[in-house]
């Protein structure tokens, strides 16, 4: 319990943290700011005065208070991110000691626990299907023998007459109820194979959380990428160029990618809105 | 008739299947993406494929392409059954080669119909 709590501070003072970076940070600019009009009036004298090494030596200091003020900006940026990257390792469970593994096991890998959801639809749809199949061959059976039994009723009845008005309504009621086992037969028949087919959710719902661990996955990675990167200014610069070349060479793959089931498909133009509309596209397609 | 299921989701191969023992067709195997499915084609006598599009490995599109590419399975009958829905993909799986495809989530009867028209079509062309 104290380790949560701890953590719990551990969250408060990682928002006081980020809360005081903007206000750092806009107190850097501030600064960058400040410096820039205490050489304004300096510079102007110097600039009347035609005394360039005095307005060179201007421009070289807010050179370096700007410089100084953006390396300031990156380093905290970098200290930032390492402390939050830290705490979201430690927030999905994966770098904890042994004192807090047994609280921390509460909240294990987002990812181990979707994919605990996946195979938990898949043991709930595979035993709906275990039922299913046990049930179809028993209702087959009992309309095979009914149908059967059907056929010799209909000769018994036509060589035996009902002598009293009571025999003669039962036989009539074992007939209907004979030609209903058929016919109701079919109607449970059917609605197990919707019950069948009612167990593509898992599938479906399967394939959305999937993409859901890979955004997950995702994520970490960049978190980890950004970190890198953020340590060096030369590096941020070098790498901005080659993301934008990765991205229009993915475009092009990704237009055609799959992408599992469409959530949103009434609001994308792109989306077919059903089978009816695939069998469309394809007859126009020439199918 | 020999058919093969591709999908990465046992539940969806066991759907299909039952789909298909209820229409008659009881010889039927399973692959859970195209690159397993792949051997059992080329070394089988399978008369028709069914497959998803998004699994992990090789992809369903992949595998039709590679499908139409062999020698062997060029003339297979194949029909897509996924969740991909967007016009894009499903027009270039119709310029892949696919004979039918069904959007999940799809009906028995959907089904029964796409199976049953690929077949009229092959009889048709004989």
């Amino acid at each position: 319990m104290s380790d949560k709590k701890e953590n719990g501070l551990a969250d408060a003072g990682n928002a006081a943290g980020l809360a005081g970076s903007a206000e750092l940070a806009a107190a850097g600019a501030k600064s960058f700011t400040d410096a820039l009009l205490a050489h304004k009036q300096a510079m102007l004298e110097a600039l009347q005065r035609d005394d360039m090494a005095a307005v060179a030596d201007h421009i070289h200091q807010i050179n370096n208070a700007r410089d100084e003020t953006l390396y300031f900006e990156v380093g905290r940026l970098t200290r930032a991110l390492h402390n939050a990257l830290r705490d979201f390792h430690l927030e999905i469970g994966l770098h904890s000691n042994a004192e807090v593994k047994h609280e921390l096991s509460e909240m294990a890998d987002a990812r181990s626990r979707l994919n605990y959801v996946i195979s938990m639809t898949e043991d709930a749809a595979n035993q709906t299907m275990d039922r299913v199949d046990e049930a179809a061959p028993m209702l087959q059976q009992l309309v095979d023998e009914s149908e059967s039994i059907q056929a010799d009723w209909q000769v018994f009845r036509s060589q035996n007459s009902a002598t009293t008005a009571a025999s003669s309504a039962l036989f009539e009621r074992m007939q209907q109820f004979l030609q209903r086992i058929s016919s109701d037969g079919q109607g449970i028949h059917n609605r197990l194979t919707d019950i069948l087919m009612a167990q593509g959710y898992q599938d479906l719902s399967g394939q959305v959380i999937k993409r859901v661990i890979e955004l997950v996955s995702d994520v970490e990675q960049n978190l980890v990428r950004l970190v890198k990167l953020a340590s060096s200014v030369e590096e941020v610069a070098g790498i901005k160029r080659s993301v934008s070349e990765q991205k229009t060479e993915r475009d092009e793959r990704q237009r055609i990618q799959a992408e599992g089931p469409q959530i949103n498909q009434h609001n994308n133009q792109d989306v077919v809105s059903g089978q009816d509309d695939v069998d469309d596209l394809l007859s126009s397609l020439g199918f | 008739m020999k058919i093969l299921i591709v999908d990465d989701f046992s539940t969806m191969r066991r759907i299909i299947k039952n789909l298909l023992r209820d229409l008659g067709f009881t010889n039927t195997a399973e692959a859970d993406d195209g690159s397993s499915a792949l051997p059992m084609l080329e070394n089988g006598q399978f008369d028709f494929l069914i497959t998803d599009w998004n699994m992990p490995g090789m992809t369903g599109i992949d595998l039709l392409k590679a499908c139409r590419s062999s020698e062997k399975l060029k003339t297979l009958p194949i029909l897509m059954v996924t969740a991909e829905a967007k016009r894009d993909q499903i027009i270039a799986a119709a310029q892949a080669g696919v004979n039918g495809y069904v959007v999940k989530p799809f009906t028995a009867a959907a089904l029964q119909e796409k199976i049953e028209k690929i077949f009229e079509r092959i009889e048709a062309n004989r």
